[in-house]
């Protein structure tokens, strides 16, 4: 029997309680202090059954690390690929400069995709490693139906294998599953779809109603039922979501998956989130501490088709 | 984009809430909440009863038990052991001061 944080508090309690009880009831002859007696019995007992406080329990640890563990071979291959796609590509700049593009091309682009430009490079500048992971949303039949997307019920993760994203969901979501060779005349492979543990969060009822908060449904996966961490807050500010995990105890996967996909829990998160919301997400930040883990999610606005 | 702590300590509203932080810490888990809210209702029901002058023993167990519940029901919370004897005895105390009161 693991004992809980109130057990010593609530035999105490007990005890005391059973002691009132008796003498208010056979010596003193008094009805309300028996009563009290029963009631601290009563919050004694419970005190003393409540378990520990949930975090990361052991077996959920285990059971997690042998979710991640058969994708840490490719993730490592993938990381492989990507350093090395973006050293040929860093050294082919170097060696050509790209010519300054014609003063009529700045007309072609509109404001709205100039910003977004701006945005996604600011951002790839400071986290460019995880921000190489989209965590992309299940495609359900009705969306399929109006031609977003062949329907796939499964949450999967986009992982650039260059230093671009493509443009919409279509495309990372037609992305090959696996690794393909490096042929010379073959295109260069630009991501690679891969599933994580939240791939069939899709298909938890409870985080798809309609009118459901980020934090209640991060409060149900990774709280209630994961029992990752104690405690889970979510703030959102227009398109960025701040997830807050206090007493996170289980770091259990690798460290590539922690490279490329960010810690587990923040991974979760991240997938139950482009469920929750429909949309892809990435995570840009991520602090990591003893107590809390703090991750910074953006919902990317792209288009479907 | 390097986050501060300062931008994340407005998440749960104002750093100097009267609570304090570790009030609030405590209050965010579930089985503080419910352990609180038991011992609260519990205790309370049984002085407001005897404030209203309540003398009958059986009034007092069936109005506990009915709390005990009404909080179980409501908070779910896990307990260890998972099987809850107490509330059978609750349950059977309940039923036998209802059955002794009509008798």
């Amino acid at each position: 029997l693991i004992l809980g944080r109130y057990f010593f508090l609530g035999l105490g309690l007990s005890f005391a309680g059973t002691t009132t009880s008796i003498v208010s009831y056979f010596l003193a002859h008094l009805i309300i202090l028996t009563a009290l007696g029963i009631a601290a019995i009563m919050v004694g007992v419970t005190a003393a059954t409540l378990p520990e406080q949930v975090s990361g329990s052991y077996a959920m640890k285990v059971l997690l690390r042998g979710s991640t563990l058969g994708i840490d071979p490719l993730l490592d291959k993938i990381l492989e690929r990507r350093q090395n796609n973006i050293e040929r590509l860093n050294s082919s700049k170097a060696a050509n400069p790209p010519p300054s593009p014609p003063s009529s091309q700045h007309y072609l682009h509109d404001l709205e995709s100039e910003v977004e430009e701006e945005r996604m490079e600011s951002i790839s500048s400071t986290q460019e490693n995880i921000l190489s992971a989209v965590y992309l949303p299940p495609v359900f039949e009705s969306n399929a139906s109006r031609g977003a997307a062949q329907g796939d019920q499964r949450a999967s993760v986009y992982v650039s294998l260059t230093d671009r994203i493509p443009d919409t969901l279509q495309e990372m979501l037609a992305a090959p599953t696996t690794l393909l060779d490096e042929n010379g005349g073959q295109q260069q492979q630009e991501g690679i779809r891969i599933f994580t543990p939240g791939a069939y969060l899709g298909e938890v009822k409870e985080i798809r109603i309609e009118d459901i908060g980020i934090e209640e449904a991060l409060q149900y996966i990774l709280v209630e039922s994961a029992e990752l961490c104690s405690t889970v807050r979510a703030s959102e500010i227009e398109d960025t979501i701040v997830v807050e995990m206090n007493d996170v105890r289980v770091q259990s996967e690798s460290e590539t998956y922690r490279h490329l996909l960010g810690s587990l829990p923040t991974s979760l998160a991240a997938s139950v989130v482009a469920v929750v919301r429909g949309s892809p997400v990435i995570i840009t930040n991520e602090e990591i501490t003893p107590t809390r883990n703090i991750a910074r999610l953006s919902i990317l606005e792209i288009g479907e088709e | 984009v390097k986050l501060r702590w300062t931008e994340n300590e407005n998440i749960g509203g104002d750093e100097k809430d009267l609570l304090g932080r570790r009030s609030r810490k405590v209050l965010r888990e579930t089985n503080n909440v419910f352990l609180l809210t038991l011992a609260a209702l519990s205790f309370g029901s049984v002085i407001s009863l005897a404030a209203l002058g309540e003398a009958i023993f059986t009034v007092y167990l069936a109005l506990l038990a009915i709390v005990y519940f009404a909080t179980t029901l409501v908070f779910r919370v896990k307990r260890r052991p998972s099987f809850d004897f107490l509330a059978v005895v609750l349950a059977i105390v309940f039923v036998w001061s209802i059955v002794s009161y009509i008798i």
